[in-house]
């Protein structure tokens, strides 16, 4: 090679195509030290909170004041919608949360200068749960046989479902996912198209990757407008792509309620914006536990309520403030940053009382997550 | 400490991406460890902000520039100064050489001699394809910073390269 290419792209490319040894990136690792990492950072912004109480006081009663005002199906003015930060507030890419008040100094690149936001800004969230209930738009139809459980649910604007063969952690267990989206292949994603798909399927792998069928993504455009995708994990890599092709062409579209074991009664839906709804429940024709977990956030702060099966032991967090209770076959807890706590009408506890289990049989159960 | 279990659309949002990000930090650091290392360090850092970080416009800039910030400011310790005096032009875990791996390798030793603001901007410009004005963002500088560091990136990529003899 005697000098730098016309395309630098291309050769950049095909450096990273040469042989590389097994990765040891560890997904589940990395959640456990990110969990880790968030605590530590809750407990220097619970001193930070000890130090500016006055202040939050002030505006846990605003807001207080206006997640009581009447006007149902509105959300109350000045507050986040579901999944949004609160004004004023961004997450920066360093991983700290900046408050309005600039309390938390940003983290700085290595020329000292503060992280620009933009690629950090939040969007308003979708409004789960605030009209119409809890809807998918999507469910799985065919699964692999040993995919035992499925966890579903809208999140800032998508839908995800994940199948696997475990209710948790499924290191190295073979997965299959799906998602819902708006938008489709990036113009620079390599492509490989696919036939029996509607009328734009591809495998795809972003720039820079080989599309290869099974390990890349399958995407195809529904006439619903929305964008598809199927991928796998931990699949078998000489059936992946006839495995994934077939969960994908016996995909379920279509609006459909999501019920839920759990309903919070008494309290309007601008109360409180849902960001994540995640039900996991057993695979069609499996049998076997379920659980919910739901993210809220305040004007401030997140919370999240965690529903378990009765008997099953949860927390105790080391995080937050959280209470507990069994109903209706159902342990219920509810998980608060102390910023959220302190804008819950009588603080977890008074959430927690709004919170209601509808027995264990699925025919029981609500997508209507907010009832009188 | 109680069990964490991960969320799931975490898991869900990361899977398809190890392969994208990993190769990102490749040719950030030139070595595939160290590059598994910076992964994994900004997956860390996506996953402590994630529930607020989820709602992100654009969650893939987003890890991006937690990787590359990691990169850099991984750059200023004494540490990574002698492995890059070491590592320069030791190649050990290629197992294999593809077809146009002399030429790769040329390219990849190239790399390792600019400075890690250069390769950054070379890397998410030509790599990633970003325009100015987006690899100035994650780089948190102007786009006439990004503009000249990339031009003095490929000009000396291409000294280098016409300099050294094939491997």
């Amino acid at each position: 090679m005697t000098g730098m290419p016309e395309d630098p792209g291309s050769q950049l490319t095909a450096l990273t195509e040469l042989a590389a040894p097994d990765t040891t990136i560890d997904l589940y690792k990395a959640c456990d030290d990110g969990y880790r990492l968030r605590l530590r950072r809750r407990r220097a912004n619970r001193a930070l909170t000890g130090t500016a109480a006055v202040g939050v006081l002030g505006v846990a009663a605003t807001v207080l004041t206006i997640a009581h005002s009447p006007g149902p199906g509105t959300h109350g003015a000045g507050r986040p919608a579901a999944g949004q930060l609160p004004a004023g507030q961004q997450v920066t890419p360093g991983g700290q949360q900046v408050a309005p008040g600039g309390q938390t100094s940003p983290p700085t690149t290595a020329g000292g200068a503060p992280h620009s936001p933009s690629t950090a800004s939040s969007t308003p969230g979708p409004g789960i749960a605030q009209t119409g209930g809890v809807r998918v738009p999507a469910r799985f139809g065919w699964l692999p046989q040993a995919m035992a459980f499925i966890g579903e649910g809208p999140s800032a604007g998508t839908y995800t479902a994940a199948a696997g063969t475990t209710r948790g952690k499924a290191a190295g267990q073979p997965r299959v996912f799906l998602a819902v989206g708006d938008t489709g292949p990036a113009a620079t994603s390599a492509k490989i198209p696919v036939a029996g798909l509607g009328t734009a399927a591809y495998w795809v792998a972003g720039k820079g990757q080989s599309v290869v069928p099974g390990q890349a993504d399958l995407m195809w455009h529904d006439p619903s407008g929305k964008w598809l995708t199927v991928s796998g994990d931990s699949l078998d890599p000489a059936t992946a792509a006839a495995t994934l092709e077939h969960v994908a062409r016996t995909i379920v579209v279509g609006q459909a309620p999501l019920p839920l074991p759990i309903q919070i009664r008494g309290l309007t839906p601008s109360a409180l914006g849902v960001n994540q709804v995640v039900l996991t429940h057993p695979a069609p024709g499996r049998t076997g536990p379920s659980d919910l977990n739901i993210g809220l956030n305040t004007a401030s702060d997140g919370l999240n309520v965690f529903v378990e099966p009765t008997g099953t032991a949860q927390g105790p967090w080391t995080w937050g403030t959280s209470a507990c209770k069994d109903s209706d076959g159902w342990n219920i807890c509810v998980v608060a940053d102390p910023r959220a706590a302190a804008e819950l009408p009588g603080g977890v506890d008074g959430l927690l009382a709004h919170i209601q289990g509808l027995g264990t049989d699925p025919a029981h159960w609500s997508a209507d997550l907010f009832a009188n | 400490m109680a069990e964490h279990t991960p969320d799931r659309d975490f898991i869900e949002f990361v899977s398809g991406r190890v392969l994208w990000l990993r190769r990102i930090a490749f040719l950030l650091c030139e070595d595939w460890h160290h590059a598994d290392d910076l992964a994994q360090t900004a997956l860390t850092k996506l996953y402590a902000v994630w529930p607020k970080a989820r709602s992100a416009d654009n969650l893939d800039a987003y890890l991006r520039t937690i990787l590359v910030n990691a990169y850099i400011n991984e750059t200023r310790r004494p540490l990574w100064k002698r492995l890059v005096t070491a590592d320069t032009g030791v190649l050990l875990d290629l197992p294999e050489r593809a077809p146009d791996s002399d030429a790769a390798l040329d390219l990849r030793a190239a790399l390792a001699k600019l400075p890690p603001r250069q390769r950054a901007a070379v890397v998410l410009r030509y790599y990633c394809d970003l325009s100015v004005e987006q690899t100035a963002a994650e780089l948190n500088c102007s786009p006439g910073t990004v503009k000249s560091q990339t031009a003095r990136g490929l000009d000396a990529l291409r000294r280098i390269l016409q300099a050294q003899p094939s491997l």
